[in-house]
């Protein structure tokens, strides 16, 4: 079930949901975020937001208007991940 | 029992269960006033243990930290699974909350893998009932090979029955332990190939066979214990052998997930609920692909409504009092002092910074409406449904969320496409940011449309932002098919959950953007409204005859093509600066500062409503300001996309400018 979720993510049409993954996997949302979670400690995927930190951004008075709506987090797909689902083919390992 | 395990005839016990699920709750109803506190040994972890009777046997519980699993990823499980493994108690109680049981049954499975004498609590089967659900405990019980105890801590009620499973676990009144849970065939094969290469007579602190699917799923403790359990030679192979099965952990999870998926369905039945919860109700609207769109195209039109009914007036009634009211003031007060001074403090100063400042009214109402929405959690979903629409009209590029930032200002927007990975999707990102509708060049819609529209200023502003979201999309659909083919990328998304906006939060949040507009006006826009005033004074007296006025002329054929003179023209190129100087520059250029000149009504004489509009649209598509464009050379690395963006911008404003005035006119907006 982990790899079809890996397989869902790496297949959807942009951003999918925690609703979208349930639905697919058949299972409640809140085990689609426990899912989630082992796919994000397992290295497949990554906090996409973490990156978005820009050098003197605290200076500009612009600053706070930055950032992602309130509460959102974000995870990408690895490249362990898409290593990962390329051994059952589920893939390109390239993208 | 294990009478010897339990030593002088105590139970030992431990309570384990993820966080919220009731747990402590349930160790404090048992041991009530027995308890002692402290710190888990060279942790910062708090320890609680307790003791209680129940008929003549003696209790000793263990509250473990919360924890999902047993794969040691966090202290708390790192502390609850050595517990288990280590002190092995006589029994482990699994706290489930009945509510989230399909999430809390992980746990479950790998306690059973662990092959640990069990008893499953399913607390909190009071709100069970309200969520459709309908748990079958014997059901459950068939399923786990466990007891199963339905409980509502809060209220006491089965801790009675929990007492007596225990008991009978602990003392062997119930049947043997049941096998663990089992796991895929392709994971069964994968352990015996590792259990091959090692020593049959191998000594471990816990069971063999689940340390070998530890170590498939790459857990570093025992990782680490085996190492030094092994040769070196011996550890070489199985260290090899794990590389090479680095992604078994997808099929070991993802074996537990199946069980879980099928326990919870053998034990759960879902029924229609009586009552959909609201949050569930407003996503079913808000994340739809069409109705999510509609509401969201419904939620910025209320917001430029309230902008216009709530914001104008006040605008207008600061117009009266700060800026004319000010040059009156001033000019009495400077009686006597030279022309040229009082004409820069009242038409530089006053007429060009002092009139944007009299916006924040408006941009305070925009502010807090959005700070309100991403409170709420709304903007979230806005963002989620935006995604689907770009890529419903075949969008690529994960660009959705830095766009959502060119909403205040388009810099962070620019910045912000880092988090779009591959280049092509982040250059698309880059190259559109710019058209976003940012705050600087919605003040000069208010403007506008409140002098030219009266009560259809809203909607003729949301017509506009549309228009401007409509073209981000056209262009970037144009670059990614024929400038960029990149690739997809995925995202999961986590939607926050819906909740009554924290308002300190929400007046925080607009008053920081607030204040970034205003420490704008008091600085780049005041310094080019002084540029201005310089430009618009010298040399002559007149300012047809000024550097800006011969400026002006010299680009008037083109402002002709969509009904602008040449002060639009110039108040539409100091908006290169910031989009906020177009009107200190016509604030300036009009003598907004001059008693009582009202720059709306000024507006209304010097121009026609087709121009108007024109004026509108070329300023929503003219050329980035500069900020935006030193922030697209920075990130794009090139002077040859920089230069790209200004073109097209150039182009469409342009064309955008014209065909609007010219369709305008055809309407009757001419006159």
């Amino acid at each position: 079930m982990l790899r079809r979720a890996l397989a869902l993510i790496a297949g959807c049409q942009g951003v999918c949901s925690y609703d979208d993954l349930a639905r697919e996997l058949g299972v409640s949302q809140a085990l689609a975020e426990q899912l989630v979670a082992d796919l994000l400690r397992s290295g497949c995927l990554r906090m996409a937001t973490d990156e978005c930190a820009v050098e003197g951004c605290t200076s500009c008075p612009l600053h706070t208007s930055c950032g992602l709506p309130g509460g959102v987090r974000l995870l990408q797909l690895t490249d362990k991940g898409r290593r990962w689902l390329a051994r059952t083919g589920e893939i390109d390992a390239r993208g | 029992m294990t009478a010897s395990k339990a030593g002088e005839g105590t139970v030992r016990v431990a309570l384990a269960g993820s966080p919220n699920t009731g747990k402590s709750t349930l160790f404090n109803f048992l041991t009530g006033l027995s308890q002692h506190v402290g710190n888990w040994p060279g942790k910062t972890v708090e320890r609680k243990t307790g003791t209680c009777r129940h008929g003549d046997t003696a209790f000793f519980f263990v509250d473990l930290p919360g924890s999902y699993s047993l794969s040691a990823s966090s202290l708390e499980e790192e502390i609850a699974r050595a517990y288990i493994l280590q002190e092995h108690p006589d029994v482990v109680v699994a706290v489930l909350d009945a509510s989230s049981l399909e999430r809390n049954l992980y746990l479950v499975c790998e306690l059973l893998e662990l092959g640990v004498p069990l008893v499953v609590v399913l607390n909190m089967m009071d709100i069970v009932e309200g969520q459709g659900l309908q748990v079958d405990c014997r059901a459950l019980q068939s399923a786990l090979g466990v007891p199963v105890v339905p409980m509502v801590a809060t209220r006491g009620e089965g801790i009675f029955e929990l007492l007596e499973a225990v008991r009978a676990i602990a003392f062997n009144e119930v049947r043997p332990l049941p096998p663990p849970p089992a796991a895929p065939a392709a994971v069964q094969a994968l352990v015996d190939s590792l259990d091959g290469l090692l020593p049959p007579d191998l000594a471990l602190p816990y069971p063999r066979r689940w340390a070998l699917v530890k170590l498939l799923e790459g857990d570093g403790a025992i990782a680490g214990a085996m190492r030094k359990t092994l040769s070196s030679n011996g550890w070489r192979a199985v260290d090899s052998f794990l590389r090479l099965h680095e992604d078994a952990i997808l099929e070991i999870a993802g074996g537990r997930y199946e069980w879980v998926a099928q326990t919870f369905r053998r034990a759960v039945q879902r029924r229609r609920r009586e009552k959909v919860p609201l949050g569930e109700r407003a996503d079913r609207i808000l994340t739809h692909p069409l109705g999510g769109v509609l509401a969201l195209l419904g939620v910025m039109a209320a917001i430029f409504w309230t902008m216009f009914s709530l914001g104008t007036p006040v605008q207008r009634r600061l117009d009266e009092w700060l800026v004319q009211g000010s040059a009156d003031r001033l000019e009495s007060a400077l009686e006597g002092a030279p022309d040229r001074l009082v004409s820069l403090l009242a038409d530089g100063v006053i007429g060009g910074a002092g009139l944007v400042l009299t916006f924040v009214p408006i941009l305070a109402i925009l502010f807090l409406a959005l700070a309100l929405l991403e409170d709420l959690g709304y903007m979230a979903r806005a963002a989620f449904v935006m995604d689907r629409f770009m890529h419903r009209i075949g969008l690529r590029g994960k660009s959705f969320l830095p766009l959502f930032l060119g909403f205040g200002c388009n810099v962070p927007a620019i910045l912000g496409s880092r988090i779009v990975e591959s280049r092509s999707a982040r250059l698309t990102t880059i190259l559109v940011a710019p058209l976003m509708p940012c705050a600087g060049r919605m003040v000069v819609v208010a403007l506008f449309t409140a002098a030219f529209f009266g009560r259809a200023a809203a909607l003729v502003s949301w017509s506009m932002v549309t228009i401007n979201l409509a073209l981000l999309a056209l262009m970037a659909l144009l670059l990614n098919r024929f400038v960029f083919r990149g690739e997809e990328a995925a995202f999961v998304m986590e939607l926050p959950r819906y909740h009554a906006p924290n308002w300190r939060t929400v007046l925080m949040a607009t008053w920081q953007r607030l204040r970034a507009f205003i420490v704008l006006a008091g600085t780049a826009i005041l310094a080019v409204s002084l540029v201005v005033w310089a430009l618009s004074n010298f040399p002559g007296d007149h300012i047809e005859d000024s550097v800006l006025g011969m400026i002006g002329r010299g680009l008037e054929p083109l402002g002709r093509l969509m009904g602008l003179d040449w002060q639009m023209i110039v108040a539409l190129m100091t908006s290169f600066v910031a989009k906020e100087n177009t009107i200190a520059t016509l604030g300036v250029i009009l003598g907004t500062g001059k008693g009582d000149v009202d720059l709306s009504a000024q507006l209304t004489q010097v121009m026609v409503p087709a121009a108007a509009v024109a004026f509108i649209a070329v300023q929503m598509l003219f050329v980035p300001c500069v900020a935006s464009l030193a922030a697209i050379r920075r990130e794009t690395q090139s002077w040859r996309w920089t230069g790209f963006t200004v073109g097209y911008m150039l182009v469409i404003s342009l064309a955008v400018g014209i065909i609007t005035y010219q369709v305008a006119r055809l309407m009757g907006w001419g006159v």
